[in-house]
């Protein structure tokens, strides 16, 4: 019973985060704020996060994990090259519509949790793109001969660049669908081209 | 001892130009350094005061908040990348190769410019106009290579240049929290081979120097 009361409160906690976070911005945002927006004590609070950063590692913390909810979502539909290429349309779209991808990017990538999460969320982005492609490559879907880690980088940068474009600018134009254009150019043989769909 | 602009001495206590800019020069230097180092947010006036061997009211005669020091870091490299740029126009006759050299030069000046212009609340105010000029240059050197018949019929200038920027500034922020100030050399090659045989005319592409001089 307190421990479903517990998981309630941290939730609550998390969901205020994300909304005081995306109005008010990292360095605008008070633990107070979060507290009188949950109707919980500052004792309450500290309980789950000590610090503001603590709350804001948990609202990236769920950030990452739709990155695993929508990979096994566009895996469970398609092959792995097109399951990767759906996958990055999909959380470039969630980061111009979705608050949660949203606030997770923008603390991300401009607030002081860049140096402690930044280098492991670009790793585990790369490891995923790479995994898909060295499925594709098991499946013959890619030409002979290409680097799958290297693609790997290249991919994962584009997806890093167009969310940072995206939260920055306010606006998603379709940076990722010409990326893909070329780049399935490059992955697929021409007899196969027209098996993938981009955006 | 001061000096005049022509390198006479000055009498003492008048100040020069040289002086005005010289200090101007060193507090933008120290500023850079304690941006790069400590981040915006944490960057003191004071550290840059001691960094710069200036008095705190001789930072204000020049700057008049942590914030306006910083938008003028942004734009002295700002600057320097415009010369950059005019210089590799000088020596290249492709557009595509001084937007491969710049691509370069820019990514091993990016530290301070990235860690200010990505980092809130900056970048609330800068980002999106420095990301605008970016992408305003991108698509300025390749509407020259289309007048100058470098690139295949039918490209859409605005889409590539969007699509370059974007996977420029990727390479730059992994580059950032992975490798540390010296990466993203090869991930900008890996941009350039990604989006340059699929806008130039091959045998544009061929004579490109994709890698770094």
């Amino acid at each position: 019973m307190a421990v479903a009361q517990g998981a309630r409160t941290r939730a609550a906690l998390v969901a205020a985060g994300i909304e005081l976070f995306d109005r008010d911005g990292y360095d605008g945002t008070s633990l107070d704020a979060v507290c009188r927006r949950v109707s919980v004590t500052k004792g309450a609070l500290y309980r789950h996060f000590p610090a503001k950063q603590a709350l804001a590692v948990a609202v990236v913390e769920e950030y990452f994990r739709r990155w695993h909810v929508v990979r096994a979502e566009c895996e469970a539909r398609v092959g792995p090259l097109q399951a990767l290429v759906d996958l990055t349309h999909r959380m470039a779209e969630l980061t111009a519509t979705d608050p949660t991808v949203r606030v997770g990017v923008r603390l991300l990538f401009t607030s002081e949790l860049f140096d402690l999460l930044a280098g492991l969320h670009f790793s585990s982005l790369t490891t995923t793109a790479r995994d898909l492609l060295r499925q594709a490559a098991a499946a013959g879907e890619l030409n002979p001969n290409l680097d799958p880690r290297r693609e790997a980088e290249a991919i994962a940068a584009a997806v890093v660049g167009a969310q940072a474009l995206t939260v920055i600018t306010k606006s998603s134009n379709h940076r990722l669908s010409a990326m893909w254009h070329h780049r399935l150019d490059r992955l697929v043989p021409p007899s196969r081209r027209d098996l993938y769909r981009i955006g | 001892m001061p000096f005049t602009e022509d390198g006479c001495r000055a009498a003492p206590g008048v100040v020069t130009i040289h002086d005005v800019s010289t200090t101007r020069d060193g507090l933008l230097a120290a500023a850079a350094e304690a941006f790069d180092r400590d981040g915006y947010v944490r960057a003191t006036i004071d550290d840059v005061c001691d960094r710069a061997g200036v008095t705190k009211g001789a930072l204000y005669g020049h700057f008049s908040s942590k914030k306006a020091l910083a938008l003028a870091v942004l734009d002295r490299q700002a600057r320097e990348w415009a010369l950059v740029r005019e210089r590799l126009q000088r020596v290249h006759r492709s557009p595509l190769q001084v937007l491969v050299d710049l691509g370069y030069a820019v990514n091993r000046d990016r530290a301070v410019v990235q860690r200010l212009l990505f980092q809130a609340p900056l970048c609330d105010d800068v980002a999106e106009r420095q990301v605008a000029r970016w992408t305003a240059t991108v698509l300025d050197l390749l509407r020259h290579a289309e007048n100058r018949g470098e690139l295949r019929p039918g490209v859409d200038l605005v889409e590539c240049a969007d699509g370059v920027v974007a996977a420029l500034v990727g390479v730059h922020l992994m580059a950032m929290a992975v490798d540390g100030p010296s990466g993203g050399a090869r991930q900008v090659a890996d941009v350039w081979r990604t989006w340059l045989p699929a806008v130039a005319k091959p045998a544009v592409y061929a004579a490109l120097r994709i890698t770094p001089r």
